[in-house]
């Protein structure tokens, strides 16, 4: 018995967070998200031009060689610089659209919340009809409103993205609202303001960070369907969803046009997911190991 | 003089497709000034709607809660804020009732910030210290959350918390039914103490009657909504004339092993005539 327990006392794995205090995942991903935000500044500099944009039909299809790292697509231009200039309207424009409807999601929720059981009703019926706003359908909308480019794919994006956001965090609130502490709060006679900045919100917009996460790929996604119909990004922009919807019908003979930009936005979905995550683990003292 | 009055209070809840639930019927209660007064029920008898009500959250049906001349479910701007500032509370599970996003610092200062009684940063911090020293922590805890203490060192954050921006009244909803039994003595103690020094007047919700019979000097016993008995918590305890204070009492677990055998035997021969 005692002989059992001294083998089993020293046993201590060597890993990197028994050793740094960090997890392997904690380290690589930060490194990840760092990359691709890089990337997405840098990107559209680095590569050459003719290599993105030029068409070059001798070369259509061809398989990924020295010459082109991941292949060439139907028109010739190079995958692997098309996806590096890409980074930045993929990257960056699903990152705007997320931020903008959270920040309208979070303000509805808000309002919901505060306003008492008549704004509550009022507010969350509105959701309800905005919720059934298909993006798609909204976006061809916008288009012809603001004319076919990025831009107005990413308006288009933001309004219909809130009332998830506004639903989720409404009832999370609500779930929040109905705790002790915010009773405490409230007989201490803390202002509306007070209860919402730093007892409500704080307590509530976890759940966010973990969508959000999931929201960066599903989005580039949705801008790339855009694109295919013809209101997203316009040709010849390299943006990640329109490669893989443009190069969809060569996927049987030329895979690499689809599968390279479709593995680019798998990795970033994959990315912000973890990192999604980790922020939730690092803000949340309650799932703080120390 | 009286500090808190409850005259009359009835509380009827509506539910849909169901009958009525009255769960408070014309509740007369008074606490007076610089006392300790007890409050014991079982659970369901209406002690949360009673402090629901004096906390302004939950507006009775009829009747009037009387703070110091304000009837609190009236109050609004000034009056409110009074309220606000000289009736504090702690509840019962340290836990959920402390914000866990807050550090000891935050938590403890929120009233004097909140009541603009120290509005300078650093000041405020050090008073925070003082009254964790008070309690019985450390300023070292200051910058730690309630996660990293055990629920009785919690229960200390609340009463310091509840204690900052020195209230009046001190409403305790079953401050230590949710502590192990070896700490509710400490916390306990610590309160007794705490109204000894600084003379303020304390409500006790509780279940437990030897609870109640260490701290409290006068004692009202509550039943599905109604207060069977009142008076001086001596009086009360030792010669129950109400049926339900006598079972209470009975319920009390006692260390002397003959009469806790009697006991369970007339539970039993209770429970056959029933």
């Amino acid at each position: 018995m005692s002989n059992t327990l001294t083998k089993i006392a020293p046993l201590r794995r060597r890993t990197v967070r028994a050793i740094t205090g960090v997890s392997g995942v904690q380290v690589i991903v930060p490194i990840m998200v760092a990359l691709l935000v890089i990337l997405a500044i840098v990107g559209p500099l680095i590569a050459p031009f003719d290599a993105v944009y030029r068409s070059n039909i001798l070369d259509s299809l061809q398989a990924p060689s020295a010459a082109h790292w991941l292949g060439t697509d139907g028109q010739g231009r190079d995958v692997f610089w098309r996806i590096i200039a890409g980074a930045q309207s993929s990257l960056l424009s699903s990152v705007l659209i997320v931020t903008g409807f959270s920040v309208l999601g979070i303000l509805v929720a808000t309002i919901a919340t505060l306003g008492g059981k008549r704004a509550d009703e009022i507010v969350m019926r509105i959701v309800d009809a905005a919720l059934a706003f298909p993006p798609i359908i909204f976006a061809l909308g916008v288009a012809a409103a603001l004319g076919p480019s990025l831009s107005s794919a990413v308006i288009a994006m933001i309004l219909t993205g809130w009332p998830v956001t506004a639903r989720l965090l409404r009832g999370v609130m609500k779930e929040t609202m109905s705790q002790p502490f915010i009773e405490n709060a409230r007989v201490l006679g803390v202002s509306r303001t007070r209860l919402m900045l730093h007892h409500v919100l704080p307590n509530s917009l976890d759940v966010l960070v973990v969508k959000w996460a999931g929201d960066i790929g599903n989005t580039i996604l949705i801008l790339g369907g855009l694109s295919f119909v013809g209101v997203g990004a316009q040709p010849p922009s390299a943006e990640w969803g329109a490669m893989v919807t443009g190069a969809k019908n060569v996927i049987a003979t030329a895979p690499w046009a689809a599968l390279a930009p479709g593995f680019a936005i798998a990795l970033t979905a994959l990315a912000f997911g973890l990192l999604g995550d980790i922020l939730q683990v690092r803000f949340n003292p309650a799932l703080r190991r120390r | 003089m009286s500090l808190l009055e409850l005259r009359d209070v009835c509380k009827t809840f509506h539910a849909f497709g169901r009958e009525p639930v009255k769960a408070l019927r014309d509740i007369n209660l008074t606490v007076e000034e610089g006392t300790i007064t007890g409050l014991v029920g079982e659970s369901g008898s209406g002690k949360t709607t009673i402090i629901k009500s004096i906390m302004g959250l939950e507006k009775p049906t009829s009747g009037t809660i009387t703070y110091d001349g304000i009837n609190i479910p009236e109050a609004k701007g000034d009056e409110l804020r009074r309220v606000r500032r000289e009736v504090q509370f702690v509840f019962q599970d340290p836990t959920s009732s402390l914000n866990p996003r807050m550090t000891v610092e935050k938590l403890v200062g929120e009233g004097l910030l909140v009541h603009k009684l120290e509005t300078d940063r650093s000041r405020r911090r050090a008073r925070v210290a003082d009254l964790l020293t008070m309690v019985g922590l450390s300023d070292r805890d200051l910058d730690r959350h309630p996660r990293s203490f055990s629920g009785g060192q919690r229960q200390r954050i609340a009463i310091a918390r509840a204690l900052a921006i020195g209230p009046k009244l001190l409403i305790c909803d079953e401050p230590v039914s949710a502590l192990d039994v070896s700490v509710q003595a400490q916390v306990l103690n610590l309160l007794q103490d705490m109204q000894e020094e600084l003379g303020f007047t304390v409500l006790f919700i509780a279940h437990d009657l030897a609870v109640v019979r260490q701290i409290c000097s006068r004692v009202a016993v509550i039943q599905s909504g109604q207060i069977v008995e009142e008076g001086p918590s001596e009086t009360v305890l030792a010669n129950p004339t109400h049926p339900y204070t006598q079972a209470l009492l009975r319920a009390v677990p006692n260390p002397n092993p003959t009469v806790a055998r009697q006991r369970a035997q007339e539970r039993l021969a209770e429970e056959k005539v029933a």
